[in-house]
C-alpha cells in the first residue's frame, strides 16, 4: 500500500515537473539558428519532370528580396537562418524543375527559357502548440528574352506539438519539416507552370 | 500556508498598488507633460525602429490560463488535469484558427503588410515638425538588450501588428509607440512618451456572418474588402500617430477633459466595453476617440452600441 502511494506521488511529481518545465527553462535560450536542407515532399518526388532533355532545362536567377535576410520569425525564441538563398536554389535545381542556376549577366545571354525567382517571404510563427511555416516566391518568366509575366507562389504548412513543455517550443527538425513542406508546395506549382508554358 | 503581514510587507503592497495605478491611469498625462516641456521649439534627430513581426494575417484566439495548483495531493492532481485540459483547449482553438484562416492566406499571400505600412509611415515621419528621422530601422524582431544598451537616444520604437478578431468579423491593426528622448540607466522602462493606437474595421458582412462565412466574405472578389480594410487600418494608425505624437500642434492638445462616453463591441475580447474620452475626429463611418489613459481607438460605426456627451 505504501509503495503504491510512493509510486503515485512520484508520477504526480514527474507530471508536475513536465508541466512546470516551461517556467523552469524560460531563460535558457536566446535564439535558434536553423540550418535548412531542402527535402522535397513525397508528392514532389513523384512528380514528372518538366523536360527530360538537359538542353531544355530552364535557367533560373535567384534573388533574395526579404527586408530582414537573417530572421525567419519566432517560436518561443527568435529564429535565424543564414542559408535561405542556397535552400531555395537547391529546391529549384532539384527534381522536378531541374533548373540551372545562373547569374544575371550569364543568364540573359544564353537563356531561351529564363525564370527570375524572387524570395519574398520565409516565415515561421508559433502560438499555442501550433506553428505556421510559410514561403512566398515570385517568378518572372522570359521566353527568348521576352517577359511573359510574373506569378507569385505561396506555400504554407502548420506543425503541431504535444501538450508537455513550452507552448511555443519547436525544435529545428519541426521547423525544417514545416518550411520544406511549404517550399515543396511552391516548387510543385512552379513546375506545373513551366510545363504549361512549354506546352504552348 | 499562513503569510505573516508585517509593516514592511504592507508598505511594499501599498507601494505596488500605487505604482500600478499610476502606471495605468496617469502615465499618459505625466508623459505628455514631460514631453511637452522637452519638445518646446526643439527638433530631435531620432532613430526610429519600426517592428512588424508578421506579414501574414492570423485569427486571434483568447488563451485560457485559469487553472492552478494547490498544495494538497488532491489539489495537485486536479491542478495537473485542469492544466492539461486547458492546454488541450488552447491548442485546439489555435489549430482551428489556423485552419479557418488558410483560405484567406492563400488569396492574400502577395499582400505585404509591412511594405504597405512603411510606405505610409515614411512620409508621415518626414512631415513631423519636431521629429527628424536619423534612421528608419525596419525589422521583424524588436531590439535586443545589447542593441538597446548601445542605441544613442533619442529613439522611438513602433510595434505594429494586425489580426482578425476571434470570430473573424473585424480586422484589427494596432501600433504601440515608445519614445526615449534621453538615455538613462533604465531606458527601456522609462520612455518619455508611450501610447497605443488601435483600428477596428467595420464588421464584415451584413448578416452576422462569423468564422468561415466571414473569411469567405474577406476573400471574395480577389480579397477586395480585406485589402480596403487593411489600407484603412494602416491609414488610421498613421493618422493617430501623427495626431498624437508627430504633429506638435495637435500633440499639445492632449490631456484635455473627457467629452463623451462610448459603449462598443470590443473585438479584442468579444465583449461590450464602455470608455470615457474625447472625440478626436468623426467621419461618415467611423469615430476616433482618445480614452482616459490617452490611447487612441478608431472605431467602425457599426461597433458602437451607444454614445453620450458628458
Amino acid at each position: 500500500m505504501k509503495s503504491n502511494c510512493n509510486a503515485i506521488n512520484t508520477i504526480i511529481l514527474l507530471i508536475t515537473a513536465l508541466l512546470l518545465y516551461p517556467a523552469i527553462t524560460s531563460a535558457e535560450q536566446e535564439e535558434l539558428i536553423v540550418d535548412l536542407t531542402y527535402t522535397p515532399s513525397e508528392e514532389v518526388v513523384e512528380m514528372s519532370k518538366s523536360t527530360s532533355n538537359p538542353d531544355e532545362y530552364p535557367i533560373f536567377v535567384i534573388y533574395d528580396e526579404r527586408t530582414d535576410k537573417g530572421c525567419i520569425g519566432y517560436t518561443d525564441v527568435p529564429l535565424h537562418c543564414n542559408n535561405i538563398k542556397q535552400w531555395v536554389t537547391s529546391a529549384i535545381s532539384s527534381h522536378p524543375i531541374q533548373g540551372i542556376i545562373s547569374t544575371p549577366e550569364k543568364a540573359n545571354k544564353k537563356a531561351l527559357f529564363l525564370g527570375k525567382a524572387y524570395i519574398k517571404r520565409v516565415s515561421c510563427k508559433a502560438r499555442q502548440m501550433n506553428m505556421r511555416c510559410s514561403v512566398l516566391l515570385e517568378v518572372e518568366y522570359f521566353v527568348k528574352h521576352i517577359s511573359i509575366g510574373k506569378k507569385t507562389y505561396y506555400g504554407s504548412a502548420v506543425q503541431t506539438k504535444g501538450l508537455i513543455g513550452k507552448n511555443s517550443r519547436f525544435n529545428e527538425n519541426k521547423i525544417s519539416e514545416g518550411l520544406n513542406e511549404a517550399l515543396s508546395i511552391c516548387i510543385k506549382k512552379i513546375n506545373n507552370e513551366i510545363q504549361q508554358i512549354k506546352s504552348i | 500556508m499562513k503569510i505573516s503581514f508585517n509593516r514592511q510587507n504592507l508598505l511594499i503592497v501599498i507601494t505596488l498598488i500605487i505604482g500600478t495605478l499610476s502606471m495605468t491611469g496617469c502615465a499618459s498625462t505625466r508623459e505628455t507633460a514631460t514631453l511637452t516641456s522637452l519638445i518646446g521649439n526643439n527638433t530631435f534627430d531620432t532613430y526610429v525602429v519600426s517592428k512588424i513581426p508578421n506579414d501574414e494575417i492570423s485569427i486571434r484566439t483568447n488563451v485560457s490560463n485559469n487553472s492552478y495548483f494547490s498544495a494538497s495531493p488532491a489539489g495537485l492532481i486536479v491542478g495537473i488535469f485542469g492544466k492539461l485540459i486547458e492546454k488541450g483547449v488552447n491548442k485546439t482553438n489555435a489549430s482551428n484558427a489556423e485552419k479557418r484562416v488558410t483560405p484567406l492566406l492563400e488569396s492574400t499571400a502577395d499582400i505585404e503588410f509591412s511594405r504597405l505600412f512603411w510606405e505610409q509611415l515614411e512620409p508621415a515621419l518626414e512631415q513631423s515638425d519636431w521629429l527628424k528621422v536619423r534612421q528608419l530601422d525596419k525589422r521583424i524582431l524588436g531590439l535586443t538588450a545589447e542593441e538597446t544598451d548601445n542605441i544613442v537616444s533619442p529613439y522611438m520604437v513602433l510595434n505594429t501588428s494586425f489580426q482578425l478578431s476571434e470570430c473573424a468579423q473585424v480586422l484589427i491593426v494596432k501600433t504601440n509607440a515608445s519614445l526615449y528622448i534621453h538615455n538613462n540607466e533604465n531606458n527601456e522602462e522609462n520612455p518619455e512618451y508611450s501610447n497605443s493606437y488601435t483600428y477596428f474595421s467595420s464588421i464584415v458582412g451584413k448578416n452576422d456572418e462569423k468564422d468561415q462565412e466571414a473569411i469567405e466574405l474577406w476573400k471574395a472578389n480577389n480579397a477586395e474588402v480585406y485589402k480596403a480594410a487593411l489600407n484603412e487600418g494602416i491609414q488610421q494608425n498613421i493618422t493617430m500617430i501623427q495626431r498624437d505624437l508627430l504633429k506638435k500642434s495637435t500633440f499639445f492638445e492632449r490631456g484635455t477633459a473627457n467629452t463623451m462616453q462610448v459603449k462598443f463591441k470590443d473585438p479584442f475580447y468579444d465583449t461590450k466595453r464602455k470608455i470615457k474620452g474625447r472625440a478626436i475626429s468623426r467621419f461618415d463611418n467611423r469615430l476616433i476617440i482618445q480614452d482616459e489613459s490617452g490611447s487612441l481607438i478608431s472605431l467602425g460605426n457599426d461597433l458602437i452600441i451607444n454614445e453620450k456627451q458628458l
